[in-house]
């Protein structure tokens, strides 16, 4: 009993499943297969087995459902031989193929079983996070709003529904927005950080320009350096005295053009300062324009109670409670009175400041003309006495006014308090007044001791003379005292300088009066010398002009006789230049003229020429058609030749009688062709024995019988008896007359054996194809073939032989068509 | 066992195995013959089976030479001088080329 080995894979074990059912199907039916069925069914239900193990549920489920109609019949034949067969560790079979439906519904329900947990699993975690979104309201619900496109459209609804039941009130999701409350009036004044940046800047650009101007520290290096350099040169130089002082001179300039750069690098230092102060200054304007305008616009903080609020309009700045500023407001009767006080007091205010302005203007002429008066004496007593007097008027009187004015001022202080801030409108007057009144009175109080002045410079004046001249004041000189001596001294002292002062003078004089006496002498000699310089310069001028215009004569002659000589040249010139342009165009028009009969002349040449050579070539073409002719007629002749000899041997190997000289004469004929040489060498060298068709059809029907004989040997050990049987069975066998091949060229290759080879090849040798023969001849297998051997190898010999023989034959004809005449 | 003047075509072969099976089996059949009727005259007191005996070993010994003798090996002929032919071909054909 046949088993299979191994078991197949799903797919074929499918495949085979399908076999097997068709072939219980077919069971009942064919007696001949009925051995093939029984053998199948086991490995069939192994295979079955094994699908139930291993193929999928789809594979299963598509089985069972596309053969449902198999299944009972299935079960029925099943049963028994798998309770037989079957060891106890298989699934066991029948619930196995009882259960198809069942199982294919389990396990496709075990797909959707874990579809639907999938489905739920993704639902529960959508919600819980939902949820947790919900109600946590804080940076995760935020961040899953952002993320996930709508759901915030349902969170906003579940918001709607929770926040009323657990009493959230403000949504903490809303964005807490950047505005701050309505500051613009502040920020349109407060210069803001980009204005204050800018300043900033602005200073930083400032000293930044004033550190770059100063140079670095190599340049300064630099130019000390080259001054060294040129010092150190020169000093070196300095053996060479005629060198030494170019050297020098070289080195002095180096070093001043050295210190020249150093000091054009360095700014000026008095820039840099105005650089410095003026940044500081913008610094310090800035700040302050800063300070004012947050201090402008900043609203009041502190307010007067009793002021209306002016500034602020945002509840946000607090007011705070104002300062009392003044005392509560004085009811209007009380203001009455102190009005009526005022001017009350008004009127002798007034008059005692007159009283006093007259008082003291009186002193101060009185004094005014006591000092302008040249002959006062301190004796005049009673003009002393009147301005003492008068004095004495003036300062009583401005006492009083002082005093009735300080009364006046308090009851001003409480008026205006009480209209707040008005002003009395006589307090101006007032304040005129008593404004002269002071002047005045400070001029008398200086005045008043004029006369004690007087009478100081009278004493003290005496006292000078009676020291500087004793004699006056009647002592002798050995009586002088300390101080006298002393005054003398400091007279003498006096009276010194003041002389050398006169000296110096005296001698400035001297020396201004000296120079203008020259300068007068000086400006007569050059009265006198532009006179004589003047009348100098006319005549000169005179003569100069007469010699001029000599001069122009004599230019004007040159010019006109040069001018004719050059008129003269050119004309010359002209003359040459028009012969020259002349004999040019002659010669070109001669060039081209020649040219033109040249290029005639070279035409009719070619033209000549041209005749010649296309005769001659007619004539040497005619002459190589003629050879050719003669050559391809040469070449028809010995291609005819050789068909002949072609078909000679032809015959004579299909008869089988070739000989030497035949394949001799065609070398003879053509020596020159390759390709005859080559067929020529084949034949020549060909070995085999020589036959002809005759003879090979007679071995044929010989080695036909012989294969017939022994068709059932094979190439194993073949004992006599099966050469008995072989030569019983072609007894037995009769041929079929089989013509078929020669119409339908098809052979089975499957149903070849040697009684129908042998058919084949009869039929084809009885009409003479021999190629199709041979052919199938080699189709022969074991004993038949190694009879028919010797003929195939002879068959095959005779062809080839006759086949380069046909070769040479139409290889010839192909020749002895190209030299065939031409016909129209 | 002779030496053939010409090689022998294939299907030669088979008749002249053939005739040599033949004879060679007369041969022994006979020899066997004679030597039974000599055993069984001189040995075996006129019994028949000698003879029977030596008949069947010398048919025996000649069917079994002669079913080595067909089933020894061929010795094909190879189709040589074809291939010879090849051979010039190939070799003119690259002279010449």
């Amino acid at each position: 009993m046949l088993r299979a080995a191994h078991l197949p894979r799903s797919q074929s074990a499918a495949y085979n499943f399908s076999l097997v059912t068709k072939r219980w199907q077919q069971t009942p039916a064919s007696p001949g297969t009925g051995i093939t069925a029984s053998t199948k069914s086991t490995p069939g239900s192994h295979t079955t087995q094994y699908a139930t193990n291993n193929s999928s549920s789809t594979l299963k489920t598509q089985t069972a459902t596309a053969r449902p109609s198999f299944n009972a019949p299935i079960d029925r034949t099943n049963n028994p031989n798998k309770t037989t067969n079957t060891p106890p560790s298989y699934i066991p079979p029948p619930s196995a193929r009882s259960s198809p439906p069942t199982g294919s519904g389990s396990s496709g329900g075990g797909g959707g079983r874990m579809i639907k947990s999938i489905i739920y699993g993704v639902t529960l975690g959508l919600t819980a996070t939902l949820v947790y979104a919900e109600y946590e309201n804080g940076p995760f619900r935020r961040q899953l709003e952002s993320t996930i496109p709508y759901s915030s459209t349902v969170l906003g609804g579940l918001d709607q529904v929770i926040d009323p039941v657990f009493g959230r009130q403000k949504p903490f999701t809303k964005e807490i927005t950047d505005k701050i409350p309505d500051l613009a009036y502040v920020k349109d004044k407060i210069p803001g950080k980009e204005q204050i940046k800018k300043i900033g800047e602005q200073v930083k650009d400032t000293t930044n320009n004033v550190l770059e101007k100063l140079p670095d520290k190599t340049t300064i290096k630099k130019a000390g350096e080259s001054a060294k350099d040129a010092v150190s040169n020169t000093y070196h130089k300095l053996t060479d005295q005629n060198k030494a002082k170019g050297v020098v001179d070289q080195a002095t300039n180096q070093v001043k053009d050295a210190v020249n750069t150093v000091r054009e690098a360095l700014p000026d230092t008095a820039g840099l300062k105005k650089g410095l102060t003026h940044a500081k200054e913008q610094v310090q304007d800035a700040a302050h324009t800063v300070k004012e305008t947050v201090k402008d616009a900043l609203p009041l903080a502190k307010g007067k109670s009793g002021e209306p609020t002016k500034k602020i309009g945002d509840p946000m700045f607090l007011e705070e409670a104002g300062d009392m500023g003044v005392p509560p407001p004085i009811p209007e009767d009380k203001y009455k009175k102190l009005e009526e006080e005022i001017n009350h007091l008004f009127a002798p205010l007034s008059k005692q400041l007159d009283d006093a302005l007259t008082a003291a203007r009186e002193h101060v002429s009185h004094m005014k003309t006591l000092i302008e008066n040249p002959n006062i004496s301190t004796s005049d007593h009673e003009t002393w006495k009147k301005a003492e007097h008068l004095q004495e008027q003036a300062r009583t009187s401005y006492e009083k006014v002082t005093d009735t004015l300080r009364e006046w001022k308090n009851k001003l202080i409480e008026y205006t308090t009480t209209t707040s801030g008005q002003i009395h409108p006589e307090e101006k007057k007032v304040d005129e007044k008593y404004q002269e009144l002071h002047k005045q009175y400070t001029t008398s109080t200086f005045v008043k001791n004029f006369r004690t002045y007087i009478d100081d410079a009278t004493k003290s004046f005496q006292k000078e003379i009676e020291t500087m001249f004793p004699s006056l004041a009647g002592k002798n000189p050995t009586q002088l005292t300390h101080e006298d001596l002393q005054a003398l001294l400091v007279h003498a002292h006096r009276r010194i300088v003041k002389l050398q002062n006169d000296i110096a003078r005296m001698r400035v004089n001297e020396s201004d009066s000296v120079k203008a006496a020259i300068d007068v002498q000086r400006a007569d000699i050059d009265r006198l010398v532009e006179q004589r310089v003047q009348e100098r310069v006319a005549k000169t001028a005179e003569q100069l002009t007469d010699e001029l215009k000599s001069y122009e004569k004599n230019l004007r002659q040159q010019f006109d006789e040069q001018l004719k000589h050059e008129i003269v040249l050119q004309h010359q010139a002209l003359t040459q230049y028009l012969a020259d342009v002349l004999s040019r165009q002659y010669q070109e028009w001669a060039r081209e003229y020649e040219k033109q009969l040249d290029n005639e002349s070279t035409k009719i040449n070619l033209n000549l020429q041209n005749q010649l050579r296309t005769t001659l070539d007619r004539l040497h073409a005619i002459e190589q058609a003629i050879e050719a002719n003669y050559d391809s007629q040469e070449r028809g002749r010995k291609a005819q030749h050789l068909w002949i000899q072609a078909q000679n041997i032809l015959n004579k190997v299909v008869h089988g009688t070739t000989t030497e000289n035949d394949l001799d004469v065609i070398s003879k004929i053509v020596p020159n062709e390759k390709f005859v040489q080559v067929l020529f060498n084949q034949l020549k060298t060909d070995e085999s024995p020589i036959t002809n068709e005759e003879m090979l059809r007679e071995r044929f029907s010989h080695v036909k019988k012989l294969c017939r004989r022994v068709a059932l040997i094979n190439d194993g050990h073949n004992s006599l008896w099966n050469y008995f049987l072989s030569y019983f069975q072609s007894l037995l066998i009769v041929r079929q007359r089989d013509d078929s091949i020669l119409v339908d060229d098809a052979i089975d290759l499957n149903q070849l054996d040697t009684f129908t080879i042998l058919n084949y090849v009869q039929s084809y040798l009885e009409h003479n194809q021999w190629y199709n023969a041979l052919r199938l001849m080699q189709l022969l297998t074991g004993e038949p073939k190694n009879v028919a051997q010797s003929w195939i190898n002879d068959t095959r010999n005779y062809l080839a032989k006759k086949q380069t023989s046909e070769l040479l034959e139409a290889y010839s004809n192909s020749i002895g068509l190209g030299t065939l005449p031409r016909t129209a | 066992m002779t030496t053939p003047n010409r090689p022998l075509a294939s299907e030669e072969v088979y008749g002249e195995k053939w005739d040599r099976c033949m004879t060679d089996t007369m041969v022994k059949a006979a020899s066997g013959l004679a030597l039974g009727i000599v055993f069984s005259a001189v040995l075996f007191k006129r019994r028949p089976w000698p003879v029977f005996l030596g008949t069947g070993i010398g048919l025996g010994m000649g069917y079994g030479n002669c079913q080595n003798d067909f089933r020894s090996p061929y010795v094909h002929s190879q189709p040589l001088t074809l291939a010879k032919a090849h051979e010039h071909i190939l070799t003119k054909s690259s002279n010449s080329g």
